[in-house]
């Protein structure tokens, strides 16, 4: 999981552990990358504005070189439902190329079940 | 011897009284010869004056100089033996034509009306202006006047030189008399008046000498006609001008009764004509006692007055509506400075107006716009800032119950989930509000739309009772063209609202529908029987963050008035405190 905010990556990844995933949370951009880079994860957890890095630039590496990884957006940015209308007006439209990439998107704050019924049905 | 001397004496006496008879008889023939001659003079005398009546007399009978030439060459006709009359004008291009005549021949008239005192030669050339020759000397009156009893006579003296001065047209043209006499106004000569005959000596020389008498007030006569004609050119110049100008203009005297008007401002006031106005008062016609006051202080002023777009109504035709007008009041002063009237101008500026005003309207919706876009980066960072706090709580939350496994910590949980949703649904408008752009186009079935917002709002509001009237099923087969997520979020406000307004109470929901195929319009009214809408709140109520909520952003109504505005559409909305409110949307059936 990688996400600047450090309450976030702890809470979630105390649920995550508990449902039996092993999870690495990470909250600087550059050495997530990085990390990324080196191991191979069954699924990401990625949000879009890390201080350092680009969220979206990440996922594209990711499905490039890694298409295997299963990559689920987590943004504070836009509503998941009005992106999937196509409505968006604060993503540029490369942006909204690279999201498309995504397995899933979900809007902060969001339901927890819901998110882990998603992890397990992409890493089943 | 006696008697012989008585005789003689008797016969000296007879004699004597023979010779006085012969002398008394002398002197009878002499006197007679004067009372002759001076009968013939008081004659010629009242010729002339009855001659110099007679002109003086067309000066008050005739109304334009064309008349009076006319019965110019009448008269002389009538006093000369001529058959031929004719007068000359010498015009601003030196050309010489007859502008009246009588006898001649077309055809002489047409070409002798083409000479020019520039280019041709000839004695009536050269008596019209004033520069005789010597070769003209023996035919030279002292007036200034050419006269011939026989044309051919003159000519036959003249060398081969002297006769290139003369057209001979006349000669040509078989008049054997010839007079040409010249027209003076203040010693310039303006004109000749032209007497033609074929017959010999028919222009004599006492006759010309009495036309030269009458030529002063000729000229007079001429000279007035000409100034009055030109007078009357000018006077229909500045009618025209003042008849084509596109504002209106009228002339008042002090007391504001028109005195004329022109054409433009006949049509200011529909079927009126410029006649219409003359006479009438102003005030009378048009009651304004601001407007009055305004033109009493520039006729005591004597001070003009103007303003930029003034308002006014028609107090007889108020369904015209507001106009607009550019005025002018200028006061016209007579020669001792004393205000004798006014010159009212007007200017129709009510489309500049509605321009102006429209331009404004669009610099404010342009400014909104630009709020608005302000907002949607605001609304964005917030929603950022505050999603990701408010995310972490939710799991944090997740947590505490997935730990705690104390129902009594539930409820408590529950209210923070509660709350967080709350948030989130602020964020969301906010973001919509923001969000919205010109419509996506779509063919929507407007009543599955209805159908739709009413259901969700009926679960949204499910502890409240509500009765929902529709009258919305004849619209099943209708589609219009609009954005369906728009219409959605229109609808769904606007139910909101309603729903909202009868919050606590047992309440009752109306939708009705009308189809204008004339207009090509649909309309569809939502009415509730709740709170209704204060007077002073219902200018406001589509003002963004306008709310009388206790919680809301006061977006609602702001959103559904630009998603309606958008489509080219209206929003209008009824209320009555404790009555209700009605709110009628009307959008174009087809997209504009």
């Amino acid at each position: 999981m990688l996400d600047d905010d450090q309450e976030m990556c702890k809470e979630m990844s105390e649920i995550l552990k508990d449902e039996g995933y092993c999870v690495t949370t990470i909250f600087d951009g550059l050495e997530g990358k990085k990390l990324i880079e080196k191991n191979s994860y069954d699924l990401l957890l990625l949000d879009v504005k890390i201080p350092g890095v680009n969220g979206l630039q990440i996922l594209k590496e990711v499905k490039e070189k890694k298409p295997k990884t299963k990559v689920i957006i987590l943004t504070a940015r836009l509503n998941a439902d009005s992106f999937l209308k196509g409505e968006n007006v604060f993503l540029e439209d490369r942006e909204e190329t690279l999201l498309q990439l995504a397995d899933f998107f979900i809007t902060k704050p969001f339901d927890v079940e819901a998110l882990l019924d998603k992890i397990k049905e992409l890493i089943r | 011897m006696k008697d012989d001397i008585d005789k003689i004496r008797k016969e000296t006496e007879e004699i004597k009284v023979e010779c006085k008879e012969k002398q008394c008889f002398a002197k009878l023939v002499e006197v007679n010869n004067q009372l002759k001659q001076e009968m013939l003079k008081r004659k010629e005398t009242e010729r002339t004056i009855h001659s110099r009546n007679c002109i003086l007399e067309l000066f008050g009978k005739v109304s334009s100089r064309r008349e009076y030439l006319d019965n110019l060459v009448k008269y002389l006709k009538e006093w000369s033996e001529c058959r031929c009359v004719g007068i000359r004008i010498l015009n601003e291009e030196g050309k010489i034509p007859y502008e009246s005549y009588v006898g001649f021949s077309h055809d002489f008239w047409e070409s002798e009306s083409l000479l020019s005192i520039r280019e041709d030669r000839c004695a009536c050339i050269r008596v019209i202006t004033g520069s005789p020759q010597p070769e003209d000397a023996i035919a030279m009156t002292e007036g200034g006047s050419f006269r011939l009893d026989n044309s051919i006579e003159f000519s036959s003296c003249l060398t081969e030189k002297q006769k290139s001065s003369f057209r001979y047209k006349c000669v040509d043209s078989g008049f054997l008399s010839i007079a040409i006499v010249p027209i003076r106004y203040r010693n310039r000569i303006v004109a000749s008046i032209h007497f033609a005959d074929e017959n010999e000596g028919m222009a004599p020389l006492e006759f010309v000498e009495f036309v030269e008498s009458l030529t002063p007030i000729i000229g007079d006569g001429l000279h007035k006609f000409n100034i009055e004609e030109k007078i009357q050119r000018s006077n229909e110049l500045l009618m025209r001008i003042f008849d084509s100008t596109h504002f209106g203009v009228a002339y008042l005297d002090t007391d504001f009764n028109f005195i004329r008007v022109n054409q433009a401002y006949a049509q200011l006031d529909r079927q009126q004509t410029t006649d219409n106005f003359i006479g009438k008062n102003h005030f009378e016609l048009y009651p304004d006692e601001e407007n009055e006051a305004i033109f009493k202080k520039v006729v005591e002023t004597g001070k003009p007055y103007s303003a930029y777009a003034k308002p006014f109504v028609y107090p007889k035709n108020p369904e015209r509506g507001t106009t607009y007008w550019d005025l002018s009041l200028q006061p016209v002063k007579d020669n001792s400075g004393e205000v004798e009237g006014v010159v009212l101008c007007l200017v129709d500026v009510t489309e500049r107006k509605r321009a102006e005003e429209e331009l404004t309207k669009t610099q404010k919706e342009l400014s909104e716009t630009k709020r608005l876009s302000d907002i949607g980066m605001l609304a964005a960072t917030i929603a950022h800032e505050l999603r990701n706090p408010l995310g972490v709580i939710r799991i944090a939350a997740y947590n505490i119950k997935r730990k705690a496994q104390n129902p009594l910590l539930d409820s408590h949980l529950a209210n923070i989930e509660k709350k967080i949703a709350e948030c989130d649904q602020i964020i969301n408008n906010l973001l919509f509000y923001s969000r919205i752009r010109s419509p996506a186009y779509e063919y929507v079935q407007i009543y599955d739309v209805i159908n739709e917002c009413i259901d969700s709002q009926r679960k949204r509001f499910g502890k409240i009772k509500v009765s929902i009237a529709k009258k919305t099923d004849f619209l099943k087969r209708t589609f219009i063209e609009a954005d369906p997520l728009q219409m959605r979020e229109l609808f769904d406000n606007i139910l909101s609202n309603a729903f909202e307004a009868i919050a606590e109470k047992k309440g009752k929901i109306e939708v009705k529908s009308r189809i204008d195929a004339k207009e090509g319009n649909i309309e569809i009214a939502v009415s509730d029987n709740g709170a209704g809408i204060e007077k002073s709140d219902l200018k406001r109520i589509f003002e963004p963050f306008f709310t009388t909520k206790s919680r809301g952003t006061g977006l609602g109504l702001s959103v559904c008035y630009h998603i309606v505005n958008l489509h080219s559409g209206k929003i209008d909305v009824e209320s009555a405190k404790e009555i209700g409110t009605t709110f009628t949307v009307t959008l174009p059936l087809k997209r504009k």
